[in-house]
């Protein structure tokens, strides 16, 4: 089955739509970018499939549910700049905030919650700082404590938007390193990506956007100078130096 | 006469108001126009108390020190204490105004004002309270006064036009032109000091908001240019005294208030206009896709 | 004049102040939180025409006609404000101003009007302006004991996810949770707890007991748990405080000096507390 297939997804005013009219289909256990230029609709795709824009049309489905049915399977991490950072909270709390999906409104997380949330800071190699304010934190610290919070949810499909984006090194080995594990426990990942360079690396599969969807499959099937020119609108003639694409373009 | 006196100072005032208001929505710190329409009580009451008269040139500079001290204490509150912009400008204002009742409340006998009086305003006592000089009757002190109000504020925004615009619209670009955004930024407030204060008397404090805000968030909707956004508020708060004095003498309620909810009337209706005209532009669009 | 307070009325009084106070500043700390420190302000102007136009229709004041009639105008105004913003490019900022004055107009209006009619019983309602904590009643205090056990039971139970909503609403609506009902209870939450106290501090000072707890709390604490506390101890404070000193100084009204001890509190915490915790960077 599917992890994630979309129908004709559409986000934003029927004047000038951000996104049109995306439909794909992504397997499960492979790590997915979602590349395109500035504008191209990356973000706006993610909180579309999470029905997080109040002008959204299409249809969405999460291993062959509604998202209604599915939100317990999928976490989503949003871009650092969203929140406010000085707010009054401790690291552990934060991550604690991944399982509220399964609490109701009177429940406190049990103590298996906050093993299971210690348990995530010690994947992303943060858990030396559970108690400390969330305003002592630097950006690669913060992207890391947002990923911790959705290890918390005990997932199936992470849709993570731009986690490599002002990180320092060590925040990004760290990340790199989960994902591997993430993928060999037959887990899911969709990430917006900017980074061509690496994106060989860190992915297996890629979603080319640009207002449209211009084309999506394995890298190695879908990554060809056309498809890239398409996206890019035929800004990025430096791909060729860089050896990334060969210049016959397919294959 | 007397409808006369009432709707001409009313209109003078409302105008001063609509072009200010203007401004201050495009820097969205309406807020920080209802925060200084409370706080110049305390100016007011502080002239009454140390001067123990209503020297217009004394209640002008009160209300403008008063009105400025508001503006930059919640700024530089904001900045060092670290306290977000909204709070500290309600912990600004509240507290000045707190000060004003509690002032009144201690010299009642020196200071001829209550309660009742700073949040209606006396508007049907306009026409009483007249000025006299040379043995010959002007007419009424309020009309005077927003009259002069009107002026300052015509010349000031007429003279600045485009650094208004430009400090509005990109402050930081401003800055790096050379022109201090922070002077204007205090020069608005000054206007917006002196237009409540002379608003005040007449239409009371929460009024001088709704003139203040609502017709130029009215002008907001329909304008495509700052000039043209000043005209439309300014047409758009007549209308809203003209509906207000003929609601007022129809339900036999407060002048002030009508106005403010004649002016509420008018931005709700543009809302749904706009509204049924987006809808039908949107259902343009569809039928040629 | 002193007799008369000394009697058990400064007991109701007191009482009242506190329990105000304590619930003001937990509510409102989390509407400062959200970045909505003005909102109070707002809904306090909002919950006049309520009162009003009940007033006009069933000639009474009773203590739940006024509770529920200003309870719905004030969230007719809330859900006002986020309609203005959606349908059209009126800013936040201006959409708040627009609706205080115009519900406030509105509500001046129908006052106006009452203060026409031949009704009696009609004094008072302009009490609400300013508030008047020295006509507190016993009967009052009871009102104001469930409001208060109601909005801090309900924050107690659900603080966890208020606090979630608070950080990040994006990410709690990820999760699957009911956003609008969390929306919607909080505000009639915050709506009740101005109600009553437009009673004590009336409507242009009730902002200030919302907000200025636990903005001098911010000073003490990083933990959301203990602001809270703190905050609500400096209610206490202000209010023991300022029902003292109109009880000292004949025709004193209270709600001004509760706001005005805030602020001195304020300042006090902002040179203060930076010495004490010595790590605090400012």
């Amino acid at each position: 089955m599917n992890a994630l297939t979309t129908h004709n997804l559409s986000a934003g005013y029927q004047a000038n739509k951000v996104l049109q009219n995306i439909s794909l289909a992504l397997p499960q256990s492979q790590a997915t970018a979602i590349i395109g230029p500035n504008g191209a609709g990356k973000s706006t795709l993610l909180k579309g499939l999470m029905n997080l824009l109040p002008q959204v049309s299409g249809e969405v489905s999460f291993f062959g549910e509604p998202l209604k049915k599915q939100y317990h399977n999928i976490a989503y991490v949003p871009q650092r700049e969203e929140v406010d950072w000085d707010f009054p909270i401790c690291v552990l709390d934060v991550v604690l905030m991944g399982r509220h999906g399964q609490l109701k409104f009177w429940q406190r997380p049990s103590k298996h919650d906050h093993q299971l949330a210690l348990q995530s800071l010690d994947k992303v190699g943060m858990q030396a700082f559970a108690q400390r304010q969330i305003s002592q934190l630097s950006g690669g610290q913060q992207q890391r404590v947002f990923i911790a919070r959705a290890l918390a949810q005990q997932a199936k499909l992470y849709l993570m938007d731009e986690p490599f984006a002002g990180v320092d090194i060590a925040t990004e080995k760290a990340i790199v390193a989960l994902f591997k594990q993430l993928k060999s426990n037959q887990q899911t990942l969709v990430c917006v990506h900017h980074d061509l360079n690496t994106l060989k690396d860190y992915f297996d599969w890629v979603i080319m956007i640009n207002g449209g969807l211009v084309a999506y499959g394995p890298i190695q099937e879908v990554l060809t100078l056309d498809n890239l020119n398409k996206t890019y609108d035929g800004r990025l003639p430096i791909l060729q130096n860089l050896g990334l694409v060969n210049s016959e373009g397919s294959n | 006469m007397y409808e006369f006196w009432i709707f001409i100072t009313a209109s003078l005032i409302a105008t001063s108001c609509a072009l200010v208001g203007s401004l201050l929505i495009l820097r969205r710190m309406s807020m920080l126009g209802d925060a200084i329409s409370h706080s110049v009580l305390l100016g007011i009451v502080l002239v009454f108390i140390l001067f123990g008269q209503t020297n217009v040139i004394w209640l002008l500079s009160g209300a403008v020190l008063v009105g400025l001290l508001t503006a930059w204490l919640s700024e530089w509150i904001h900045q060092k204490a670290a306290v977000p912009a909204d709070a500290s400008l309600g912990l600004v204002f509240t507290w000045l105004f707190a000060l004003a009742i509690i002032l009144i409340a201690v010299y009642a006998d020196h200071v001829h004002l209550d309660h009742d009086h700073v949040l209606f305003g006396e508007m049907a006592f306009i026409p009483f309270n007249t000025l006299h000089a040379f043995d010959i009757n002007w007419g009424p002190k309020a009309f005077w006064l927003s009259l002069g109000v009107l002026l300052i504020n015509l010349v000031v925004i007429g003279f600045a036009f485009e650094r208004f615009k430009l400090s509005s619209f990109h402050p930081l670009l401003a800055t790096t032109l050379g022109i201090s955004a922070a002077f204007w930024h205090y020069m608005l407030m000054s206007l917006v000091s002196i237009t409540a204060v002379a608003s005040f008397d007449a239409v009371g404090s929460i009024l001088v908001v709704a003139l203040l805000v609502i017709p130029a968030s009215t002008a907001y909707l329909f304008a495509n240019s700052l000039a043209k956004m000043l005209l439309y508020s300014v047409l758009f708060a007549q209308a809203a005294v003209l509906i207000g004095l003929g609601l007022a003498a129809w339900i036999d309620s407060a002048l002030s208030a009508s106005m403010g909810v004649a002016a509420g009337l008018l931005l709700l209706i543009s809302l749904l206009i706009k509204r049924l005209q987006q809808a039908r532009h949107t259902a343009h669009i569809a039928s040629k896709l | 004049m002193l007799a008369f307070w000394q009697d058990a009325n400064l007991a109701w009084v007191l009482t009242g102040t506190l329990l105000l106070g304590i619930s003001a500043a937990v509510v409102g700390g989390f509407a400062v939180l959200r970045q909505r420190a003005l909102i109070g302000d707002v809904l306090a102007h909002a919950a006049l025409p309520g009162i009003m136009v009940a007033f006009i229709l069933f000639e009474s004041k009773a203590p739940g006609l006024v509770l529920i009639s200003a309870l719905i105008s004030s969230l007719l105004a809330y859900y006002l404000i986020s309609w203005i913003t959606r349908v059209s490019k009126i800013k936040n900022d201006a959409a708040m101003a627009i609706v205080l004055s115009l519900f406030f107009s509105i509500g001046m209006m129908a006052l106006s009007y009452i203060q026409t009619l031949e009704t009696p019983n009609k004094s008072g309602l302009d009490r609400l302006l300013f508030g008047q904590a020295a006509a507190i009643t016993q009967h009052d205090v009871i009102w104001l004991s469930w409001v208060a056990i109601i909005s801090l039971c309900f924050i107690a139970v659900v603080f966890h996810k208020l606090r979630l909503m608070s950080f990040d609403p994006q990410y709690a609506q990820t999760l699957g949770l009911n956003l609008k009902a969390y929306e919607l209870s909080f505000a009639l939450v915050l709506v009740l707890t101005i109600v009553i106290g437009l009673q004590i501090v009336g409507v242009v000072l009730m902002a200030a007991a919302l907000l200025i707890p636990i903005t001098i709390a911010r000073f003490w604490s990083q933990s959301l748990k203990s602001l809270l506390v703190i905050a609500a101890m400096m209610s206490v404070i202000s209010a023991s405080i300022s029902t003292q000193i109109s009880l000292m100084i004949p025709h004193m009204p209270t709600g001004p000096w509760i706001v005005l001890i805030l602020g001195l509190l304020f300042g006090l915490s902002w040179l203060i507390a930076p010495r004490i915790q010595g790590l605090r960077h400012v």
